[in-house]
């Protein structure tokens, strides 16, 4: 077995696309924001992501490859062989897969060889790699059934690919098989999860245990017996489907951690743990506003990221998304939540009101940031004149404090319940 | 001595057609070269004792066991050696390679594989090219690879379905060799072709189809002694072909 198996790795044509495997695995870990480098969650999911990249790649590959048997007339060959055709097709699949995975593990090796260094304790998350698995288990064997019940060469190669981009891309949440990125806050659901790769099995067993079409009168079941075959592995495969719908949303929220990673300092910041390598700049953000001058705001106590302090409303708190550059806005929005409550605005008061309320907002955002001008908030919300915000942040602390307080008096006197 | 493969009333055919109508034939071990037209069913046939397609009526023996379903054939085919007219191989396999997966695929068993891999390779010239890929061969070679593999491990039935199309002079006179070892080896091979002089050379028994129907079945003289005096060929087999095909089966 293993001899045959040997054969077929060397004569598969996947070997070719090999180099090409690891480098689209390798462009798409390392091509796009690093930030999830030293993120353990984040890791696991840009490793689910870039085996998906090549996902069509390998379903229009494994699609190529069965579909030797019509390409070079195998058939009588195969016809008259003493093993059953599983057996042939699954070493078949068995090498398609293998080429498949030797990427993905490479990538997960080194997404976790670089995230090692920053990273706080843990590891890659198993389930987002089994995501990614069960992803490129069912997409090679939709190819392999394909290439091997159409005698086309290149329509059911491009037709697999195709698919597959088409699933990737639906968005719905019981049925993705792809997630994005791995935010602490939520994990993969154990059952959702379950689901996608009882149907990507599923899909396997059929792709090796199905047979070909025989043309007819040649084959030795009976066309009621073929038939009942095919229904069955279609029954299979949309009982899997109901099954992934059954099983609900694949991301879930997480439960808040036990312990939290909080900064020393006052302001406290307290993150998920997992995102440890970023604590250092949150709590620097959130001392530079502490070091505002006193009795213009009420600074919170305590900075929580989303989903760290249980109970709280599902929104609250800053999220760390492609690094830290969500989170300066985020604190200042829960200063200013604080600072100026809630109230209800008239419709004739909120276009004054928020011509006040915005330009606070962004001075907050960039002496958080350091009154460095970062060039994702040049734009600014709308209506904000960012130029006077860079103005601002340069004058004097005297001539701020001023601006600020010019501000809130305005917004006091639109609304005076309002501060 | 029990034929090792029969067919009795063999009605057989693709689509709505009927190739084959009510033909009797056994197979004894030795030599027996399958002549006659294109259309005459003789690939049909060798399909059909390959047990590649079922008979639509009539009865299968391979090995005095009757072959009448997929179980049944899956029991039989290790006793088979086929290539088919039409033959495929994998480009990118090596010589080695392709005839250990023909091996592996008739369930040659693993503890002689090798040694039978390499038997078959050695019968057919090919030692030197072991190593080559399918698809590097000439046509010659190919053919001589899928003898190779139909004759792996020496199964007690092999079909050989136009054998010497490729080969040249000197490759076709060591396939008779390989076919005289053969016959010494007590196995059957059923050649189809259309050389009838390499079925004067070698076979034992000669076959001649012709519209579906079997319509000679003797020894090579006998086939010699059926020529008609004004009977086309250049030799006396060829005549004796060609004069039971003109008669269609009717006697002298």
């Amino acid at each position: 077995m293993m001899r045959i198996f040997s054969s077929e790795m060397r004569a598969s044509p996947l070997r070719w696309w090999l180099p090409v495997f690891v480098a689209l695995d390798i462009a798409m870990l390392f091509g796009r924001d690093p930030s999830w480098i030293g993120v353990w969650p984040q890791a696991s999911a840009a490793v689910q992501l870039a085996g998906h990249a090549f996902a069509a790649a390998a379903a229009a590959a494994a699609t190529w490859s069965s579909g030797r048997e019509h390409r070079t007339g195998v058939t009588d060959s195969l016809a008259s062989s003493w093993r059953g055709r599983w057996q042939a097709d699954g070493l078949q699949l068995a090498s398609t897969l293998l080429f498949i995975a030797v990427p993905y593990a490479l990538g997960a090796a080194l997404a976790a060889a670089t995230s090692l260094r920053e990273a706080g304790p843990g590891f890659l998350w198993p389930r987002y790699l089994l995501l990614g698995a069960s992803t490129l288990l069912l997409s090679a064997s939709a190819g392999h059934l394909a290439g091997k019940l159409l005698p086309g060469r290149v329509a059911p190669t491009l037709a697999v690919a195709g698919l597959v981009v088409l699933l990737s891309i639906y968005g719905s949440p019981r049925l993705e098989l792809v997630v994005l990125s791995g935010m602490p806050q939520v994990e993969l659901a154990p059952l959702a999860l379950g689901s996608r790769f009882l149907l990507a099995g599923v899909l396997a067993l059929i792709a090796v245990v199905l047979p070909g079409i025989a043309p007819k009168g040649e084959a030795w079941r009976s066309r009621s017996r073929q038939a009942g075959m095919t229904g069955s592995a279609v029954l299979a495969v949309g009982s899997c489907v109901i099954a992934m719908t059954a099983a609900g949303p694949l991301r879930v929220n997480r439960p808040a951690p036990h312990t939290p990673l909080c900064s020393a300092d006052t302001p406290r910041v307290c993150l998920w743990p997992d995102n440890a390598k970023y604590l250092p700049q949150v709590a620097a953000m959130a001392s530079r506003l502490a070091a505002l001058p006193a009795g213009l705001f009420r600074p919170p106590d305590t900075f929580y990221e989303r989903g760290v302090l249980p109970g709280r409303p599902p929104l609250s708190g800053f999220l760390i998304i492609r690094g830290v550059s969500s989170v300066p806005d985020a604190l200042a929005g829960s200063i200013l939540e604080r600072t100026l409550p809630l109230c209800d605005l008239t419709e004739s008061d909120a276009p004054a009101y928020f011509r006040q309320f915005w330009p606070i907002h962004q001075w907050l955002s960039v002496r958080a940031y350091g009154s460095r001008f970062p060039a994702f908030m040049k734009g600014g919300p709308p209506g904000v004149d960012m130029e006077e915000i860079y103005n601002v942040v340069h004058r004097p602390e005297a001539d701020q404090t001023a601006w600020v307080k010019a501000k809130l008096a305005a917004i006091k006197a639109i609304r005076p319940d309002c501060v | 001595m029990a034929s090792i493969a029969t067919v009795s009333d063999l009605r057989q055919g693709y689509g709505r057609r009927d190739v084959i109508r009510g033909l009797d034939l056994a197979v004894d071990a030795g030599v027996l070269g399958l002549l006659g037209p294109n259309g005459a069913g003789k690939t049909t046939l060798l399909r059909t004792l390959a047990t590649v397609a079922p008979p639509r009526e009539g009865l299968l023996k391979i090995c005095g066991a009757p072959v009448r379903s997929e179980r049944d054939a899956r029991k039989v085919r290790r006793q088979i050696g086929y290539l088919p007219q039409d033959f495929g191989y994998f480009p990118a396999f090596t010589v080695e390679d392709f005839v250990h997966y023909c091996a592996w695929l008739r369930g040659v068993p693993k503890a002689s594989a090798d040694v039978a891999v390499n038997e078959a390779i050695e019968c057919v010239n090919l030692a030197d090219r072991r190593t080559a890929k399918l698809r590097s061969l000439s046509g010659g070679m190919l053919r001589r690879c899928g003898i190779a593999a139909a004759i792996v491990g020496f199964p007690r039935l092999i079909l050989l379905d136009e054998p010497t199309a490729g080969l040249d002079p000197a490759q076709r006179l060591e396939f008779r060799a390989l076919l005289r070892m053969l016959k010494r080896r007590g196995l059957a091979v059923v050649i189809s072709t259309h050389l009838v002089e390499d079925v004067a050379a070698v076979c034992d028994t000669v076959a001649v189809m012709s519209g579906g129907r079997l319509v000679f079945h003797g020894l090579p003289d006998e086939l010699v002694r059926a020529a008609v005096a004004d009977a086309v060929g250049d030799t006396h087999i060829e005549r004796g072909y060609m004069s039971v095909l003109a008669r269609g089966g009717r006697p002298a």
